[in-house]
């Protein structure tokens, strides 16, 4: 799927808005809470969009210059220029809405308001009740907010909301969006759970599930087979093992399937995927999570 | 974007359950060689799911047992070989593999149930020597550890083996262990020549014995659908049924229908209202080629 850039704008501070448009025919209407996933300098990157659900309309994406990046979000703000082709991988929708006509609560950090722009507009126009919560580390920082969510927009601007709180004042029944960081989302599903509500009323979408940069190389020891080796911080645990020949599955490479969970028998696993923690016990996802090491031992 | 690997059936479920998009994501991880990193995986496997067609057409699915290194791959990843150990004869007994020939396809399934990891691998058969078979790999998937119940192999000897037999009718033997049940593996057909064998898992009891037929829900998985897209083109199917503390196993050939959107208790499907509606034909109970018995460790944490 050959992608032309249409536009680029700076919306925020450190944010772009891209503009897509297909070189031939008409894109594939998207649901939202769908990304598409875009060749981007060498690298495969997922971007939600924030338009492209209806039929006929370009798409966009809203991109973040992450300071730690490998090049990718960097490569959009200084490089891509409108005229410009990129290749796009695909669209998909890990993170849509659920069918259940309750309130829905929007709990975005950061760039993480990308899919609720769209799904906002979704549960307004099925007439159920809403509400958008959105932390940003500065007001400089906020992208636009179409008007009809300003009503039900509540914004925290350098400060941490007060999770209990927030959700103590919902509805019992309300189905739960997060998505922003990884340790964000942790909290709040902590929360979530604390106060009752079932896990299938919390959905999320996290990103920065990427190395960090306090990350201290792995000595990794594999149980089954004997072999053990040093990963560098910020490749993929995943592709190491691969590279060592140890068998997993993988499918999503995003800490959202729990296809590449590992068994861990020895070291403390930082996580962040964003499954339910109950879904892997004593076990880490290998695509996004890291330990905190030095010694890590799997039962591979 | 690259071709899509799927055929009409496989796209048509895709598209009534709303994943394409999921699947064509996950269809990239698919590779016309063995993955490098599976190699010493391969190497390791005692245990192996193969999917066969006799020579009437029908399709079957089979556990063979072997000691580690009974299978292996080639070293350009392309080839296959698994050394079938047949010390009582079992396997020149077993209806699914008696008769098997150069050039027929063969779908494999390699399952580590102590560490859920497992690999799928859809080929042709290019060489039957012996008790070797020689396989020219196709298409091979990695596959997510789902619903696969964690299993060791016990170093007891069975209780009491039953001997070889086969019939038509469903029996109660076979309806009590498909009442206790929480792993089974179909083998189907897919339009371009290929045959697949999968795992299916879930709580005890979760495939029925319902009007003659065996209904096996059909969870939320990789998006692909190759069993359900594949019986929506040809609904010729395999089940294997293991009796993992018998060491034995009861093969089932017939055919397989697909129903989507059937109103059941949310907790028997995990809500995606799929199910595979097998029909049997003919079955055979058969020993284990290398009498082994698993003790259960745990349920799969994803079992609806």
């Amino acid at each position: 799927m050959q992608l032309i850039v249409t536009d680029k704008q700076t919306i925020a501070e450190d944010t772009v808005s891209v503009r897509l448009e297909a070189v031939s025919g008409p894109l594939q209407a998207v649901a939202p809470g769908a990304h598409v996933t875009l060749e981007v300098n060498g690298l495969t990157r997922r971007y939600t969009l924030t338009r492209g659900h209806n039929a006929g309309d370009p798409y966009e994406i809203q991109v973040l210059r992450a300071r730690d990046s490998h090049g990718g979000s960097q490569w959009i703000h200084d490089d891509l220029a409108v005229g410009d082709a990129l290749e796009g991988l695909g669209v998909a929708n890990d993170f849509p809405l659920s069918a259940v006509p309750a309130p829905s609560v929007f709990i975005a950090g950061g760039i993480g308001i990308t899919p609720f722009l769209s799904m906002a507009e979704a549960v307004a126009a099925a007439g159920r009740a809403f509400e958008v919560h959105h932390v940003v580390r500065s007001t400089a920082r906020q992208v636009p907010i179409p008007s009809f969510i300003l009503p039900h927009l509540t914004t925290y601007a350098g400060v941490r909301p007060d999770f209990a709180k927030l959700l103590g004042h919902v509805d019992r029944d309300s189905q739960l969006y997060v998505c922003g960081p990884v340790e964000m989302m942790a909290v709040v599903r902590a929360e979530a759970h604390r106060q009752g509500f079932a896990s299938n009323q919390f959905h999320a979408e996290t990103f920065g599930a990427g190395p960090a940069a306090t990350d201290q190389p792995l000595e990794v020891h594999l149980a089954l087979s004997g072999t053990s080796f040093v990963v560098p911080p910020g490749r993929p645990l995943l592709d190491a093992l691969l590279e060592q020949g140890a068998w997993l599955g993988y499918e999503c490479r995003r800490g959202q399937c729990g296809s590449c969970m590992a068994e861990v028998l020895e070291g403390e696993p930082i996580h962040r995927d964003s499954i339910d923690p109950a879904l892997r016990p004593g076990a880490m996802c290998t695509c996004v999570s890291w330990a905190r090491g030095p010694r890590l031992v799997l039962n591979l | 974007m690259s071709a899509n690997p799927f055929h009409p059936g496989e796209l048509m479920i895709q598209r009534l359950a709303g994943e394409e998009a999921m699947a064509e994501m996950n269809g990239h991880n698919i590779s016309p060689r063995i993955p490098a990193a599976a190699r010493a995986f391969v190497g390791k496997q005692d245990l192996v799911a193969l999917g066969t067609e006799d020579d009437d057409t029908r399709l079957w699915a089979t556990l063979v047992t072997g000691s580690a290194g009974f299978a292996s791959v080639s070293e350009d990843l392309a080839d296959v070989r698994v050394d079938l150990d047949h010390p009582n004869g079992v396997l020149a007994l077993a209806p699914s593999l008696k008769h098997l020939h150069a050039s027929e396809p063969i779908a494999m399934l390699f399952i580590e149930l102590t560490t859920r990891r497992r690999l799928r691998v859809n080929g042709a058969l290019t060489a039957v020597a012996g008790s070797a078979l020689a396989v020219h790999v196709v298409q091979a998937y990695p596959a997510c550890p789902k619903y696969i119940q964690r299993r060791q192999v016990a170093n007891q000897v069975a209780l009491e083996t039953p001997i070889m037999a086969c019939g038509t009718a469903v029996t109660v033997p076979l309806i009590s262990l498909l009442e206790n049940t929480d792993t089974l593996f179909i083998t189907t057909a897919g339009v371009d020549g290929l045959l697949d064998v999968s795992h299916r898992g879930g709580r005890r009891g979760f495939a029925e014995f319902t009007d003659g037929k065996i209904m096996i829900p059909d969870f939320a998985g990789n998006s692909m659908f190759n069993t359900l897209g594949n019986l929506a083109m040809d609904e010729r199917a395999g089940l294997c049924i293991p009796d993992f503390e018998r060491s034995c196993q009861w093969l089932l050939t017939g055919r397989g229908v697909g129903r989507l959107e059937v109103p059941d208790a949310p907790e028997k499907t995990g809500g995606t209202r799929r199910w595979i509606e097998f029909v049997p034909a003919t079955w055979a109970l058969l020993p284990l080629n290398v009498s082994r018995t698993w003790k259960f460790v745990d349920s799969s944490p994803f079992n609806p």
